[in-house]
């Protein structure tokens, strides 16, 4: 088990080095660009050397990217480059927003989708068609489409919610929670169908093994062998499922944030790629490279607490 | 006397390294002469496998040496192995896993011949036909799948296989061990008669002393890795020597319900000594 | 065997490597991939307008009979634009699907076929790319290489490219391990040789249907980065950025975000539905289920008074499963009885649906297989068709069962001592501590040498033999008065079955239970058996106390599996083979009722 953790972050320390790594040296590939974006076209090759060498830009990249690296371990992730606020408040402000609608969304997309999964594997036949074509919709359709045609409906034709806008929790918990319907609603959407069809998979396998068969002709009940034992015996690939739903929710928030206006990571990543902010991107892709270890990091421990077999070799 | 076809001394197999080695066999001493069956018999987990896996070079042996028809094979590179193909080839006891289902039964006989450039392809054809309807398939099972036969049958192919080079030694891996009784029989007799037809020679793996004795001039005694007796088929199936072979010969059930019950005694005071399993 | 022979069936219609003919929604998949391409292809010859014209006057217009589409806010032709579009979307999805599959199936096919150092290199590469936010890595490239879609879905193919490395690597480790290519090595046939005629065309199903749901995931993304403007850069068109450009005018025109999202929707949906289809010809298809559904009697009739007559008798029971053509039997109007205390052997070869017949003895027989006919009556009462809460009165209570293979029978992830117990709280209704007591006390039965420490097992770490005295325990938990035992050393060494026979035999002396035991083995019988019923393709053929079979079997068919018995033979000499078809009860009564009629010829 231990062996198990230590080698899980002797992956994910390389797999940060590698991000920073990327973030940094692909950004500096063209330097001076972050001048002229400030600047604008027209200004004169001194004031954008000049404004170079104010931002540290002109120096070799290395010492560029130790400096850099030297002020995360500080906390220091930068300056952006437009707002001029340091990236590590911006982080701390906007990690909230996005780790709510992250939450939720695999909250959310977990217990539907396990529940529509054991109900087709156990019904079979029309229920598990029905599943079948609602989770190759739910694949199929971009989260950012639904997510507009939710608003037309919900927010607009029957103005049942807010369209857009994103509130504090603990500034009015009702407006969060009905401005977070719509956005977790359109992020589930691929998640709940992604995991109903692993949960499916998964429960009929379970339920074709041998030992369904021997524990209920010796008196177990039916209830009790999906519940208990069918569920425990899917329980592995479901949580992997689950685990890299929730994954790909962060990478899902960079789109849907921004059509919700949440002032979260995923917003601050499309703004900073149109702006050319090179500080508040590698801030957040570092951030987000981060969570997405730690959930990793902690699927691999539940596994081994739930996988008989690898805890006796851990 | 000439020298055996096959000969086997002091072989050892370890598989995997440091704290996982696993010894599978060791310290096995064996030989097959030209025309003869030896049978080696054991329980799952005595290795009587590994030694069939060592001579077809599927296992790598860590000790001894393996010779076959005058040459040492212990660890041929595969230029080697496929100069001696021709000569030394295998029947598995899984006919499911044992044939490609990709692949049609015609194919899955001429293609190594052809690879190997042993035949030209209308000469394998012919080759094909021949041997499937010497196994009792016919002509006609070249072009059909194998998931289209039935155990027995894909056991048939696989023995046509084996013969396609004419070889001088067949490895069988418990090449009976997942048939029917009626069709183990049917099996059995093919064996038999190839034998007596090309002198082929075969080592035949087995759980079964039994069925082992029915074809074997010889018979290995196999147990925990290590070869527990060896010597004339009678002998052994008859007058065991060792105890392990006396406790393996009383543990098989005979069919009649007045000898199996003194049979079933002698077990029970056999047994009263052993531990349970 | 009920379900051995469905899955022999389906294992032969669906033989890896042949694909069946495409269903209806595939056929309009493909359809519609064709319609896309096309379109994106000859968008120039065949779109009825520039896709930049703007015409002001007519913008924002709903479907019209001269813009089929309708017009976008600045008056442009939504089709044209939507054919222009999918030139720049398709091509980047093409790049990205071509890159995840060509490096998965290079990559997948070297690690999984060579093993050793390079596998693990490879596993080692996998793992640090695989743990990448990969959109993340996509947005880092976008803000340097600005517009690059190309790029941004090369990297982005490159990046997802693992987790198809580590199925093209599994499946070619299965492939490896298969007893044909252990042949081919023997053969001396090159590594090179084997990848390409055995391992990669048993991988080729998974790779199509890999790389097919992959190019959904990449039309999905690459949409999103053109909907946040990191793609084609306007007035020019993608379908990320027609999306993008309607909902500006959500309120007013809200049309316009149909035509974009259901061509990536369908589209998407396209490659999903041919991906899944393949899935499932390709693989051996949906396993059934083990757990046999409720039946609808909730009372089982009296059929006699219990306590007098056999403890079971078994009339005329017919088993079929459903297919295509309708009922197929698997068990014919089979009757026998079982007395108090009496030990009945059932023998028969594989197929003759002997197994079939304890299943639905103990009610048991999974899903799509039915009793189509018959009763089971145990101890006066009809147990065929009762729903759940009727049987929970007898399955484990009164009737137990051993299963043929040990290793298997028990929940894998649950300790054996825990589901032992649970066994007895639900059969014995003994609870806590008397509970955990009659754990040990049940394990000491069937003579496992350390009880405590078994209990605090899990199924995988007990040896065959000990698993099935395990399974005993668990069968005793009930006090059942009948035990079913299907093949239950077939599995084992012969030394330690001769041991599990002994201890069934020592605990039916104690016990005074009636055993039926399934098996292939005539010495089985021999041991064990007061009474013996041969079956032969789903029909009883034959049933006499243990003496008279062995003495005078009747039935040709008896006869003949007696005689192929390699025990009787002699060295040196063929053995007696089967050869022909035996006739069975129903073809007498056929060949009777025909000649009854006169209509036979």
């Amino acid at each position: 088990m231990i062996r198990l953790i230590a080698t899980r972050i002797a992956v994910s320390i390389p797999v940060l080095f590698i991000m920073t790594i990327l973030t940094f040296l692909l950004a500096s590939l063209v330097p001076g660009d972050a001048a002229t974006q400030i600047l604008g076209p027209d200004a004169t090759p001194e004031r954008v050397a000049q404004l170079n060498a104010e931002l540290g830009l002109d120096r070799p990249v290395l010492e560029q990217y130790l400096d850099w690296l030297a002020g995360i371990f500080r906390g220091d992730f930068g300056t952006s480059l437009f707002s001029g606020e340091p990236v590590s408040r911006l982080l701390e402000q906007r990690f909230w927003p996005t780790f709510w609608l992250a939450t939720f969304a695999a909250l959310v997309s977990a217990i539907i989708g396990v529940t529509f999964g054991v109900v087709a594997a156990v019904k079979g036949g029309w229920a598990a068609r029905v599943l079948d074509g609602i989770g190759m919709l739910g694949i199929s359709l971009p989260n950012f489409w639904v997510a507009l045609l939710l608003i037309v409906l919900f927010a607009g034709t029957l103005g049942w919610l807010p369209a857009v806008g994103y509130t504090a929790p603990e500034d009015d918990f009702g407006e969060f929670l009905s401005r977070m319907v719509l956005p977790v609603t359109a992020m589930s959407f691929a998640g709940v169908a992604l995991i109903a069809k692993q949960t499916r998979e998964s429960m009929a396998e379970a339920l074709s093994r041998d030992f369904m068969r021997f524990l209920q002709a010796n008196g177990f009940p039916r209830r009790r062998l999906i519940l208990k034992y069918g569920l425990r015996y899917a329980a592995i690939p479901v949580l992997a499922t689950i685990s890299a739903t929730f994954v790909n929710h962060i990478g899902g928030t960079v789109t849907l944030e921004s059509v919700f206006a949440i002032p979260g990571l995923g917003s601050m990543v499309a703004r900073g790629t149109t702006n050319h902010d090179l500080a508040n991107i590698q801030g957040a892709v570092l951030l987000f490279t981060a969570v997405i270890l730690l959930v990793n990091l902690l699927t691999d421990i539940v596994y081994t607490l739930l996988n008989p077999k690898v805890r006796a070799n851990a | 006397m000439s020298e055996p076809l096959l000969s086997i001394e002091g072989l050892e197999v370890t598989y995997g390294t440091g704290r996982k080695a696993f010894t599978a066999v060791r310290g096995i001493d064996l030989e097959i002469g030209r025309g003869e069956t030896l049978g080696v018999v054991g329980e799952s987990g005595s290795g009587k496998s590994t030694v069939g896996r060592a001579i077809l070079g599927l296992a790598a042996p860590t000790a001894g040496r393996i010779r076959f028809d005058g040459q040492d094979i212990t660890r041929l590179r595969r230029s080697g192995r496929r100069a001696i193909s021709a000569d030394l080839q295998v029947v598995f006891q899984d006919p499911r896993s044992s044939l490609n289902e990709a692949k049609k039964v015609g194919d899955i006989l001429i293609e190594p011949m052809i690879a190997n450039k042993r035949l030209t392809r209308a000469q394998s054809i012919d080759r094909a036909k021949e041997l499937l309807v010497k196994v009792g398939l016919g002509e006609q099972a070249m072009d059909r799948m194998p998931g289209s036969f039935s155990g027995g049958q894909r056991q048939r192919i696989a023995i046509a296989r084996a013969l396609m080079s004419n070889p001088k030694l067949v490895v069988c891996d418990e090449p009976v061990s997942a048939l029917d009784l009626s069709v183990q029989a049917q099996i059995v007799n093919l064996f038999r008669s190839i034998q007596a037809e090309t002198g082929v020679s075969y080592l035949f793996i087995a759980h079964d002393l039994s069925i082992v004795r029915l074809l074997s001039e010889r018979i290995a005694v196999m147990s925990a890795g290590a070869i527990v007796e060896q010597g004339d088929a009678e002998e052994v199936y008859t007058k065991p020597r060792e105890a392990y072979t006396r406790r393996l010969l009383a543990a098989e059930p005979y069919p009649d319900p007045a000898i199996q019950r003194e049979r079933r005694k002698a077990w029970d005071a056999l047994a009263a000594g052993a531990p349970a399993a | 065997m009920s379900t051995a022979v469905i899955s022999s069936t389906s294992a032969a219609a669906k033989a890896p490597g042949k694909l069946r003919r495409p269903s209806v929604p595939v056929i309009l998949a493909l359809t519609w991939l064709v319609i896309a391409v096309g379109g994106a292809l000859l968008a120039d010859v065949v779109a009825p307008f520039d896709p930049l014209k703007q015409e002001i006057l007519q913008a924002m217009q709903t479907p019209t009979p001269e813009h089929l589409l309708g017009t976008d806010v600045l008056g442009r032709d939504v089709l044209s634009r939507l054919m222009h579009g999918a030139g720049p979307t398709l091509s980047s999805v093409a790049v990205a699907v071509v890159a995840y599959t060509g490096i998965g199936l290079v990559l997948g096919l070297i690690a999984g076929y060579s093993g050793g150092w390079t596998d693990r290199a490879v596993v080692a590469l996998t793992s640090i790319v695989i743990a990448l936010p990969v959109i993340m890595v996509l947005f880092v490239v976008l803000s340097v290489f600005r517009g690059n879609t190309w790029l941004a879905m090369l990297v982005f193919g490159v990046l997802s490219s693992p987790i198809m490395t580590l199925l093209v690597r599994s499946s070619a480790i299965a492939v490896r391990n298969e007893l044909f290519v252990d042949a081919a090595r023997v053969s001396g046939l090159s590594p090179l040789y084997i990848v390409f005629r055995h391992v990669l065309p048993r991988s080729r199903g998974l790779i199509i249907v890999q790389g097919a749901v992959f190019g959904a995931t990449a039309l999905i993304v690459e949409s999103s980065l053109s909907y946040l403007g990191f793609g084609t850069v306007p007035p020019n068109p993608s379908w990320g950025n027609m999306i993008s450009e309607a909902s500006t005018v959500i309120t007013s025109v809200p049309w316009l975000l149909v035509p974009p999202g259901a061509v990536i929707a369908l589209t998407a949906l396209s490659l999903g539905v041919i991906g899944d289809s393949l899935r499932d010809s390709v693989s051996a298809g949906w396993s059934t289920s083990k757990l046999t559904p409720s039946g609808r009697r909730t009372e089982a009739p009296r059929v006699a008074e219990a306590g007098t007559g056999p403890l079971l008798a078994v009339r005329d029971l017919s088993v079929g499963y459903h297919s295509a053509g309708g009922i197929v039997p698997i068990v014919k109007d089979v009757s026998f009885e079982i007395g108090r205390g009496e030990t009945l052997g059932l023998v028969g070869e594989s197929g003759s649906g002997k197994t079939t017949v304890a299943f639905g003895v103990l009610g048991v027989i999974g899903e799509g297989v039915a009793v189509t006919g018959g009763s089971v009556v145990f101890d006066g009462a009809d147990l065929v068709g009762q729903s759940d809460a009727v049987l929970a009165q007898y399955r484990g209570k009164r009737i137990a069962y051993i299963a043929q293979e040990p290793m298997v029978a028990l929940g894998p992830s649950h300790r054996v001592g825990d589901q032992l117990r649970e066994a007895i709280e639900l059969n014995d209704g003994l609870t806590g501590e008397a509970a955990q007591q009659r754990v040990i006390e049940l394990l000491t039965l069937v003579e496992l040498r350390d009880p405590a420490g078994s209990a605090r097992k899990y199924l995988h770490e007990l040896s065959g033999g000990m698993a099935q005295r395990v399974s005993i325990a668990f069968a005793l938990a009930g006090r059942p008065e009948l035990l079913v035992a299907d093949e239950p050393t077939t599995a084992l060494d012969v030394t330690v079955q001769a041991g599990i026979l002994g201890l069934l035999m020592r605990l039916r002396e104690q016990t005074g239970m009636s055993v039926l035991i399934i098996t292939h083995d005539w010495g089985v019988i021999a041991d064990v058996c007061d009474r013996v019923v041969v079956m032969y393709k789903g029909e009883i053929v034959e049933q006499a106390t243990a003496e008279r079979i062995f003495a005078e079997p009747q039935h040709p068919y008896t006869q003949a599996l007696l005689t192929s018995n390699p025990h009787g033979a002699q060295p040196g000499q063929d053995l007696p083979v089967i050869t022909g078809t035996f006739t069975t009860p129903s073809m007498e009564r056929a060949a009777l009722a025909g000649a009854g009629t006169g209509a036979a010829s």
